[in-house]
């Protein structure tokens, strides 16, 4: 039991400034949801107006970033903002995201995600690499191979795993990039091994404690945990993985057209991929799955993740092949 | 060995490796004698920041573990997070035994780490201090520090409503 001192003293006041700021910085770089920032915000004066310092918004992680499509609004809107003129490149990508793909606004979506590109923000390489490679926003004359490959490279580089895998996939069709079917198979390999690597790394009991495991011990782990229900991936070699976590800005835009259907145009579909959450710029930019036709995808990555996750079991040839539907797709 | 003296009056001999994780300390020497007064830390305070630094001074001397240097690779690899790589699990795990210590016994020590200059043991304080506020209601923030509400009641109606898209969870 504890027994209130005497004169109740604010730990805070005893502190300068810049000390307080560190504290929100490290706070906003750590948070799981933006509550956790903004109820630090909430508590006092000081903290409210340290709170706007450009050192706590520009290390504002993903997580903090990331608002819900039901709370969107001008003030969200805002803070993701001045997070961007603080030089927060994770909002960069994320707001790029949301304008690009759910406002509409191309220029100023794929400008935002470029800005974070240029400091190397992997997830930002990536998805300027799809929009390249889809010719998003424009025409289908639009498209430039080279440019996504160049991007993917980039992108796999710092360590995008999605990346990786398009990048093996397009060396080994000689998509945009000279073919050499060997070096392909080998980034796609790769791709499998780290996918692997941050599964187990993101198991809890891996995780948590200083009393870590061996790394056989881990794997036995991940196969056990996968063997218990997780979905099927990794399946080139019979192995078994949750799906990555998908990036809050993936979250948003899956959200953002499940709550109000209307928002995509008829004629457009959306990522077949469940947390992709991309949806065509222009009537067939996606390529579809060549055995159905039914299901569409923003990029091989999201395809062979999907046919891992779900497709496998649910794709069939069409029963009937009938021309009406056939014509204009390939 | 250099001495140094606290507020109070009370004198710590320590190596120099463990004196030098403080910069300010490191650079004192270069142009003075081997007693460090420190007028403004108490001797409390400076058994706990010794402490700190002896043990930080030891690791500090070996080079990483292979098996550490493995964790960090596979936490830097993770997709979302950018925290910087954990280095040696077994530092950390005392690191975190530190700083289980009331609020005010670690306002104390940041502030002394502040002042000598202890980069990582002021990065570790607050690190523990943002965790405490992480997760919680404006109200258990301000009831665990002691803080004062300063907002009328409207203005802080006003600042909730503002932010209300940030409250929002589902």
């Amino acid at each position: 039991m504890l027994v209130a001192p005497a004169v109740e003293v604010d730990h805070f006041d005893s502190l300068p400034d810049d000390i307080i700021v560190t504290v929100l910085s490290k706070l906003s770089s750590s948070a799981n949801r933006p509550q956790d920032l903004f109820s630090a915000f909430l508590t006092c004066k000081r903290f409210h107006a340290l709170g706007s310092h450009s050192l706590v918004l520009s290390k504002a992680n993903a997580r903090c970033l990331a608002v819900k499509v039901k709370a969107w609004s001008e003030a969200a809107h805002g803070f993701l903002k001045r997070c961007v003129d603080c030089g927060n490149i994770e909002a960069c990508f994320i707001l790029g995201m949301i304008r690009f793909y759910a406002l509409g606004n191309r220029g100023g979506g794929a400008s935002l995600m470029a800005k974070a590109a240029i400091r190397s923000h992997p997830w930002s390489l990536y998805s300027l690499a799809i929009i390249q490679f889809n010719g998003s926003g424009g025409s289908k004359n639009a498209k430039d191979l080279r440019a996504g490959v160049a991007l993917s490279a980039r992108a796999a580089f710092f360590g995008h795993v999605d990346a990786l895998r398009e990048l093996g996939h397009c060396l080994q069709d000689g998509y945009g990039v000279r073919r050499n079917v060997n070096e392909g198979r080998r980034f796609l390999l790769q791709a499998n091994t780290r996918e692997l690597v941050s599964a187990i790394a993101s198991l809890p009991a891996w995780k948590n404690g200083p009393q870590r495991r061996s790394t056989t011990e881990g794997i036995s782990e991940a196969a056990a945990a996968a063997a218990a229900g997780g979905s099927p991936l990794l399946s080139d070699f019979g192995w078994n993985l949750p799906p990555p976590e998908p990036h809050p800005s993936n979250r948003f835009l899956v959200d953002w057209f499940q709550s109000s259907p209307t928002r995509l145009p008829e004629d457009l579909r959306l990522c077949s991929q469940r947390n992709c959450g991309r949806p065509e710029t222009r009537r067939h930019e996606f390529r579809r799955c060549s055995v159905c036709g039914i299901v569409s995808y923003c990029s091989r990555a999201c395809q062979a993740l999907d046919w891992r996750l779900s497709h496998k079991a649910e794709c069939v040839p069409p029963a009937i092949f009938v021309p009406d539907v056939a014509a204009g797709t390939d | 060995m250099i001495k140094l003296v606290s507020g109070d009056g009370a004198e710590f001999e320590v190596e120099e490796e463990v004196a030098f994780q403080s910069k300010i300390i490191k650079d004192i020497v270069a142009d003075a004698d081997d007693v460090i007064p420190l007028p403004t830390v108490s001797s409390k305070v400076l058994i706990q920041v010794i402490e700190y630094c002896r043990k930080h001074a030891a690791v500090n001397s070996f080079p990483l573990s292979p098996s550490s240097s493995a964790a960090a690779a596979a936490s830097s690899s993770s997709s979302i997070s950018y925290s910087k790589p954990v280095s040696d699990p077994a530092l950390r795990a005392w690191d975190n035994e530190f700083v289980k210590l009331n609020n005010s016994s670690l306002f104390d020590i940041v502030i002394a780490a502040n002042y000598l200059d202890i980069e990582e043991l002021v990065d570790l304080v607050l690190e523990t201090v943002a965790d405490r506020i992480k997760g919680k209601q404006a109200q258990e923030i301000r009831r665990q520090f002691n803080i004062e509400n300063d907002f009328t009641p409207e203005e802080e109606e006003a600042l909730r409503r503002e932010n209300s898209w940030a409250f929002q969870n589902n």
